[in-house]
């Protein structure tokens, strides 16, 4: 009989966000996010690692406004993990609308992982997200917000299925209208569906430009 | 691969320039009470039964205003007074149906002059007038004549595309002015 284990890891994922506007609307995104483990563990057990790198991300999604708040987008990760890279392709489509003081996100994506010794992966996510002001009415410039979000990440692999859910809290600051700063946390569950739950949280530090 | 992405990374961060486009500022945080002017501060005091009362000081380039937001019987007001206190306007959120019908017909005649398509999203009436009159509009509810009356509205329409609007229109139906509202970076909830 094969008892389940829970395992949990935390570590750091700081993030560097570029974004550039183009003419008619459209928007290049270039994103470099890297994830560095302090600690993994069994749960009640003694930590059995400390720091580890563990991979970087190099991405970049090409979208359009194609509303008055609603971006269709698509785009290519590679991301470079063990000296080997992966390849993802991705398309999504966002919404942003207004409700009362916060703003709310609705993001609907897909991706497909290729990699170079493993079979495809293919996931279809959706993540929903406010922000809200600490300050008044709207998030404005020399203000701090609070952004929640959370999503659900279905994944086929093979012919395996799992769904994973991420569920983020962070504090943001403006220093101006192209320069937002994000730390928080995020707090990420997935093989739940087969009892081997692996728990990860991850110490967000986001730093977005417009350029 | 690698290299390719360290050239596009500094392709982007050199070819900064700043966008071009229409640029409001506007800013709006929220007041403390010792911000608050003493003549606003007396003119909220002075009312009745009103719940949820937030100060918010505002910064545009029409100049500073206070704001007074707070709800009376399940309505939603906002006062507007100049950094001195002196009152400027009273505004109450309403449903689009409870305009008269006279009301409605002169706004949508203004509408359909400027947009192929458009639907409204907020309707405010604006009222104008003595401090005593305001006062008593906002306890009792019921309009003097002395007051003057126009519609603050948020309206998504379409002329070569679709776009957002702050809309005032006078009580006699005139367009006074139409305002594109700008929308903030949003890359930070899309990404």
């Amino acid at each position: 009989m094969v008892s389940a284990q829970t395992s949990y890891a935390w570590g750091l994922l700081p993030a560097i966000n570029l974004n550039k506007g183009f003419e008619n609307k459209w928007n290049l995104n270039f994103t470099i996010e890297s994830r560095q483990f302090v600690q993994k563990g069994i749960f009640n057990q003694a930590a059995n690692s400390g720091y580890t790198y563990e991979l970087t991300d190099f991405s970049t999604v090409l979208s359009k406004n194609i509303g008055l708040q609603s971006f269709l987008g698509g785009g290519y990760t590679l991301r470079i993990r063990d000296q080997k890279a992966q390849h993802r392709s991705i398309q999504q489509f966002t919404v942003v609308s207004k409700l009362n003081n916060q703003r709310l996100s609705h993001r609907f994506s897909s991706d497909q992982t290729f990699f170079e010794d493993d079979k495809p992966e293919f996931r279809a996510r959706y993540r929903i997200g406010s922000e809200i002001p600490l300050n008044g009415q709207s998030a404005d410039v020399d203000e701090f917000y609070l952004k929640l979000s959370n999503e659900l990440l279905n994944s086929w692999q093979d012919q395996n299925y799992d769904l994973e859910n991420r569920l983020a809290t962070v504090i943001g600051y403006k220093f101006s209208d192209t320069n937002k700063f994000e730390v928080g946390l995020d707090y990420r569950i997935d093989g739940f569906i087969d009892g081997f739950a692996e728990h990860v949280f991850w110490v967000r530090l986001n730093w977005y430009v417009k350029i | 691969m690698l290299r390719f992405y360290t050239l596009l990374c500094g392709l982007l961060i050199l070819g900064t320039y700043p966008l071009i486009g229409q640029t409001k500022f506007e800013k709006e945080s929220r007041a403390k009470e010792s911000e608050v002017p003493d003549a606003a501060k007396a003119f909220v005091s002075s009312l009745t039964e009103i719940k949820n009362l937030k100060w918010y000081k505002e910064i545009s380039t029409s100049g500073q205003s206070i704001e007074a937001k707070f709800k009376k019987n399940k309505a939603k007001y906002s006062v507007e007074f100049d950094t001195l206190g002196n009152l400027e306007d009273v505004e109450k959120t309403v449903d689009w149906e409870t305009l008269t019908r006279m009301q409605q017909e002169k706004i949508i005649r203004g509408l359909d002059a400027v947009f192929s398509k458009f639907s409204i999203q907020k309707v405010q009436l604006q009222y104008k007038g003595s401090l005593e009159d305001l006062a008593n509009l906002i306890q009792t509810d019921q309009r003097s004549l002395k007051i003057e009356l126009a519609f603050e509205l948020i309206v998504k329409g379409t002329k070569e595309e679709k776009r957002q609007y702050e809309i005032l229109f006078l009580e006699s139906g005139h367009m006074h002015s139409i305002n594109e509202i700008i929308f903030k970076s949003a890359d930070h909830l899309v990404f």
